[in-house]
């Protein structure tokens, strides 16, 4: 998965939330924290966004994995972070389904 | 088959992400979006589970198999019917056993103390009310659900085919967008009576209002039902009957079962009306097929 294609539906997927909930959206450049700099970005909408890039992506990103928050430490992730733990994600799930399929 | 687990009550947080979550992967594997009202009996036949209304006094059952069914009973009001769907299918995405659920008002005092039904009951209000829908819903009409007034809340309760009430226990605790106190406030004031105040006297029959930013091309009553739409709008059939022009729009009533198009000509907005006969019996997918009148 290309990490820039991953940046580009990431930031449509995040905008279009923003614009249905009518709330502002900050210039979304790869060093934003969306789980700490957009208004109303919050655990409620945050799988629903995981949702949406997946289905944007053509992939399943579990809706259950956090990818605006490190899991262990708490920390809202940047834009770049998310990214970069998506493909990792994707490839892992892809490898997973090869296995299952071989 | 069991009526309702006894299992003791871990974290309800955690229990509602995992309905949340759950409720988001359903709506994906049917490839619907994350925002708009959904017609739960189509997403229960994308998940290969068939539905069936029945005449018989009780809320639901979910009966695990190939395929796995769920039985409504036809008693119930359109919205109610709805809910008692979502919660069955909850039962099972969640993996859950064969259960009945009989009438509410005579289940176990709290059923949100058994894991089981707060998992189901949450991911019913989840996938009918998902959380970026009820933030559009609010905003594309200019309303903040803290200052809602009762009949904003009762159309958006509407659009999304879900009761006044459970609309507001919904949003104020599981959504956060309405205080508690609001929530209790709006409780107070009845469907009926906000059927009454809009239409100017009591009836008994249930109402559904569309305006112009209803969110799908459907939408779904049975026979007798009345419909607020909006101004100048004309069916393409006999289907839904005139009533009279309200200050609010035009008041249809549902006279057959089958679908019209109904469409405001000076805008072009245009609306499907599915019309299911009354308390149908049968299978959900042919609720609203016309009588043959050759019968």
């Amino acid at each position: 998965m290309d990490p820039t294609d991953v940046q580009k539906h990431l930031v449509d997927v995040l905008t279009a939330i923003q614009a249905i909930s009518q709330e502002v959206c900050p210039t979304l450049d790869p060093t934003v924290r969306p789980a700490e700099e957009l208004p109303k970005f919050n655990s409620k909408v945050w799988p629903v966004a995981a949702g949406m890039l997946g289905a944007a992506l053509g992939k399943e990103i579990p809706p259950d994995v956090n990818i605006f928050v490190d899991d262990a430490t708490k920390q809202a992730l940047t834009i770049a972070q998310t990214v970069a733990l998506v493909c990792t994600l994707i490839k892992q799930l892809d490898a997973q389904a090869a296995v299952a399929a071989a | 088959m069991k009526l309702r687990s006894e299992n003791t009550m871990p974290d309800r947080n955690a229990l509602a992400n995992q309905a949340m979550t759950a409720s988001i992967a359903a709506r994906t594997k049917a490839g619907l979006n994350l925002v708009n009202p959904i017609c739960i009996y189509a997403l229960c036949k994308a998940h290969q589970v068939q539905v069936r209304f029945n005449n018989i006094n009780m809320e639901g059952m979910y009966q695990r198999g190939t395929p796995s069914r769920i039985h409504l009973s036809a008693r119930r009001p359109l919205p109610r019917r709805a809910f008692n769907c979502a919660h069955e299918l909850g039962h099972h995405v969640f993996g859950h056993g064969s259960s009945i659920d009989e009438l509410r008002e005579d289940a176990k005092e709290n059923p949100w103390e058994d894991p089981k039904e707060f998992l189901a009951d949450s991911f019913a209000g989840f996938v009918l009310m998902p959380t970026l829908g009820m933030r559009q819903a609010f905003a594309k009409r200019g309303w903040k659900p803290d200052s809602a007034t009762p009949l904003q809340i009762f159309q958006i309760a509407c659009e999304f085919g879900v009761g006044y009430t459970t609309l507001i226990t919904h949003l104020s605790q599981s959504l956060n967008m309405l205080s508690r106190p609001r929530g209790t406030v709006l409780k107070k004031q009845k469907p009926a009576a906000i059927r009454a105040a809009l239409l100017g006297s009591l009836s008994a029959e249930p109402l559904v209002i569309v305006d112009t930013a209803w969110s799908t091309s459907v939408v779904d009553v049975e026979v007798g039902m009345s419909l607020l739409l909006p101004t100048d709008c004309e069916p393409d059939n006999e289907a839904i009957a005139f009533v009279t022009n309200l200050p609010e729009g035009r008041l249809f009533e549902a006279r057959y079962p089958g679908i019209v198009r109904v469409i405001q000509p000076d805008t072009g907005w245009a609306v499907f009306v599915r019309i299911a006969r009354k308390q149908y019996v049968g299978l959900a997918e042919f609720r609203h097929l016309e009588e043959d009148t050759d019968e």
